[in-house]
């Protein structure tokens, strides 16, 4: 506000020459024109300024005005004494509402302006998170290529130690014989196996983590999307297990939505394929998918007669490499993951509800901003 | 056919593993050529410019550059961005050989006047493929000499 950049200093002189005009004008018409019009409620300026500036310091303002008002009739002016006495009241009642007011307006703005920097903060770790996973997932790389590196060179140079061995190993005691057997032929392959399979491994966890940071900065394409066709697509690719286990599907109509297509393929798909692969063999299989509107966002759901989520795995289900429940299906445990990566790039949110041997539903929303897409994009 | 052997390959990789794999597979196709190792972008900026450790006057050969991106000191885009910021080392070809394939990347370092981008697989078949690969293409190309400035 302009008012706070004013000096409190500068604000006690415009205060005190309000008042002081404010009085001579009064006097001026009051006693030398004898016409008692608006210009008593002048008074009102100075107190409104003096509330607004310094809050309840600035009720002084009313109550010497009031004062020197009770003071000039009981002693100068002669008139009504109780008229003068309410009038005071009044600037005091004036003074305490533009207290209250100007309080309150401040704690709103303080509010806001706190609220602002915590959006920034957020954003900035939020940032930072990104920047992290994106360094980690690409530096750890760069040693995994030695150690896949030189393990593959060892094979190399191990192959031809074997070869040479054969002709060598005569000339060895028997003891010495076997030992370097075993050494050359078991031992030492088994450990460059072991060493070159954890590495795939990691590289394989390296490779997911890196997709789910780059999840986070692609460039969404915002374009209508009816998500009733997505849905059908998707369950399309899963028509093998359908077919095969009798699964009952059912698709609403779906009100249209504007959102990156390719980031609801993934996030259906990767609904619809937990949904499928994780029913219960004992019943035959439903799978729901359908949606409302709300506000102006777009709820769906998709809702599954499966084996559900147990209690305990409740709270890791989103998290990257958590797999739940039994594990008949491979898979890398990042599904969910992405899917709630690409839910809340859209400005959404996804949740479910799970019963032990009863079923799944997964919901979750995708506010429907038409033309304001840009400020997603983000 | 093999590069012409005055032509010193300069190697700038912050990792000595990876600068020796990358050594090993170019003489598996060959390569003869004479390669040196800088381990940051500071040292390589030094030697292509004869400043600090070879202020004494390095190598006159005509030179071709594989640069890894992810240095400590002075990462590969700013030796790339200097090299071509200066005529001595404007037209010396630049090889990326980096961990990383991300889009952004890779058109970062295009727009900046690399030559060519390859990345540097995990799998160590892979990489001795692109390596090896990388040594049969080198030994068909014509590299500009050195500026006679």
């Amino acid at each position: 506000m302009i008012l706070d950049q004013l000096e409190a200093e500068s604000k006690k002189y415009i205060i005190a020459t309000i008042t002081i005009a404010c009085i001579s004008l009064i006097y001026y018409f009051h006693v030398v024109l004898k016409i008692e019009v608006i210009f008593t409620h002048l008074f009102y300026i100075p107190i409104f300024l003096a509330a607004f500036w310094w809050k309840r310091k600035g009720l002084l303002m009313p109550l010497s005005l009031a004062l020197l008002l009770l003071i000039s009739h009981m002693f100068f002016l002669g008139g009504t004494i109780i008229n003068d006495f309410l009038r005071g009241l009044m600037f005091m009642f004036v003074g305490m509402i533009s207290v209250v007011l100007s309080e309150r307006i401040e704690k709103q703005e303080k509010q806001e302006k706190l609220l602002m920097q915590y959006t920034v903060d957020l954003e900035r770790a939020n940032e930072e998170v990104k920047q992290f996973a994106y360094i980690i997932s690409h530096d750890m790389r760069a040693p995994l290529i030695n150690v896949k590196g030189f393990v593959a060179e060892l094979c190399s140079a191990s192959d031809a130690v074997r070869s040479t061995m054969k002709d060598a190993l005569p000339c060895l005691s028997e003891k010495q014989q076997k030992d370097v057997t075993i050494a050359i032929t078991e031992d030492m392959p088994e450990a460059m196996n072991f060493i070159d399979s954890s590495v795939t491994r990691m590289d394989h966890l390296i490779n997911a983590l890196l997709k789910l940071s780059r999840l986070g900065y692609r460039e969404l394409q915002f374009e209508a999307v009816d998500m009733a066709k997505i849905a059908r697509s998707m369950l399309k690719g899963l028509a093998y297990h359908i077919d095969r286990d009798n699964i009952k599907v059912v698709v609403e109509a779906m009100p249209e939505i504007r959102a990156d297509r390719m980031a609801m393929e993934q996030i259906m798909g990767n609904l619809l394929t937990n949904a499928v692969h994780y029913l219960d063999p004992d019943r035959p299989g439903e799978i729901e998918i359908t949606s409302r509107r709300e506000g102006s966002a777009v709820i769906f759901h998709v809702r599954d007669n499966g084996r559900g989520i147990s209690k305990e795995d409740r709270g890791k289900i989103f998290m990257p490499f958590r797999r739940c429940g039994r594990q008949d299906v491979p898979g890398e445990g990042m599904g969910l993951s992405y899917v709630q990566a690409m839910v809340r790039r859209h400005g959404g949110h996804i949740g479910f509800e799970s019963e032990e041997g009863r079923g799944t539903t997964f919901t979750f929303t995708i506010p429907n901003i038409i033309g304001d897409s840009h400020q997603l994009k983000k | 056919m093999v590069m012409k052997d005055e032509v010193t390959i300069m190697i700038v990789e912050d990792d000595p593993g990876h600068a020796r794999l990358i050594e090993k597979n170019l003489k598996r196709v060959n390569i003869t050529n004479e390669i040196v190792t800088c381990a940051d972008g500071r040292q390589a900026l030094d030697y292509l410019f004869g400043e600090g450790d070879y202020s004494k006057g390095g190598s006159n050969a005509p030179l071709l550059v594989l640069l890894d991106l992810n240095m400590p000191v002075l990462d590969g885009y700013e030796v790339l961005k200097r090299m071509k910021a200066d005529d001595r080392t404007r037209r010396i070809p630049v090889i990326i050989l980096t961990t990383t394939d991300d889009t952004r990347e890779v058109s970062r370092c295009y727009e900046l006047g690399c030559n060519i981008y390859i990345k540097k697989p995990v799998e160590y078949k892979e990489f001795t493929d692109a390596i090896c690969n990388l040594g049969l293409f080198l030994s068909v190309v014509t590299v500009p000499g050195k500026e006679q400035l």
